[in-house]
């Protein structure tokens, strides 16, 4: 972590000491990439204390992943239903990250910098003896969860 | 339907609107990755025929999208990253700066629109 938190902030000073480093988009790609080593080093730590076992991490991971996807195919769909732009919700909901033009066939380009995730969801699913995913598992959390919502409220 | 089968859908459907050859390439090569690990060479066949068989049936969306993709605006697409790799092989030493080769500054500078090539 130390090395890691050396580099970056040599890759700043770099950057601030060359005079023409915007100090806004530093600070916005530092952000993204302490976000990303955090988690993943968090998830790490929890693992191995026994806190949460690696199936249930990627069973979760799965289901981000699957919500996503369904948010841009609905998006998608959607726009050939009602008169709905994909691409300004896009762009106003998630931001400048996400890429989103019109391509063939009516249809738009939602990239998302999550995409990349998809792959491993896609292999986790199609090889559960490696992954150790089970979607069941899921349906039980999904259940506990509903029950706890509606007993909350 | 299974739960299994909605969600490789949607994800997959999700990775064809990415429209990125990276993501796109990255799905296939885990596909049959998960396939190799899983030893399920039956899968394999009849995803590599229900590949084909809609293919010849789609021909021409898949032709059209493959030029699009492929040929028709990989050729600007990639503009960039051609510039930059005749850069990076003329350099003989590292630029550190932050406007330096596949730095987000220089994407952005060439191809305001878009974060990244790909």
């Amino acid at each position: 972590m130390v090395v890691v938190a050396a580099s970056l902030c040599f890759w700043s000073l770099v950057g601030v000491f060359n005079g023409q480093a915007d100090t806004g988009q530093i600070f916005s790609e530092l952000r993204q990439i302490a976000s990303a080593i955090s988690v993943a080093w968090l998830s790490i730590f929890a693992i191995r204390r026994g806190l949460l076992t690696a199936e249930r991490l990627i069973t979760v991971i799965i289901y981000g992943m699957f919500c996503v996807s369904a948010v841009k195919m609905a998006l998608v769909a959607a726009s050939f239903f009602s008169n709905i732009d994909p691409i300004q919700i896009t762009q106003s909901v998630f931001g400048e990250a996400t890429r989103a033009d019109p391509i063939l066939f009516g249809l738009v380009r939602l990239d998302f910098p999550q995409d990349i995730v998809g792959a491993f969801a896609l292999f986790a699913l199609l090889a559960p003896s490696v992954s150790g995913v089970r979607l069941a598992v899921c349906r039980n959390y999904s259940s506990a969860s509903l029950w706890c919502w509606g007993r909350d409220s | 339907m299974s739960k299994l089968f909605i969600c490789i859908v949607v994800v997959l459907g999700s990775g064809f609107l990415t429209y990125s050859r990276a993501i796109w390439f990255i799905y296939v090569v885990s596909i049959f990755v998960a396939m190799i690990v899983q030893r399920s060479w039956k899968t394999m066949a009849v995803t590599i025929l229900a590949v084909l068989v809609l293919g010849a049936w789609y021909y021409d969306v898949f032709n059209v999208v493959f030029e699009e993709r492929f040929v028709a605006e990989a050729e600007p697409s990639d503009v960039g990253r051609i510039e930059q790799a005749r850069d990076l092989m003329g350099r003989s030493r590292p630029d550190l700066s932050w406007e330096g080769n596949g730095s987000a500054f220089q994407y952005r500078q060439q191809n305001h629109h878009a974060k990244v090539f790909l």
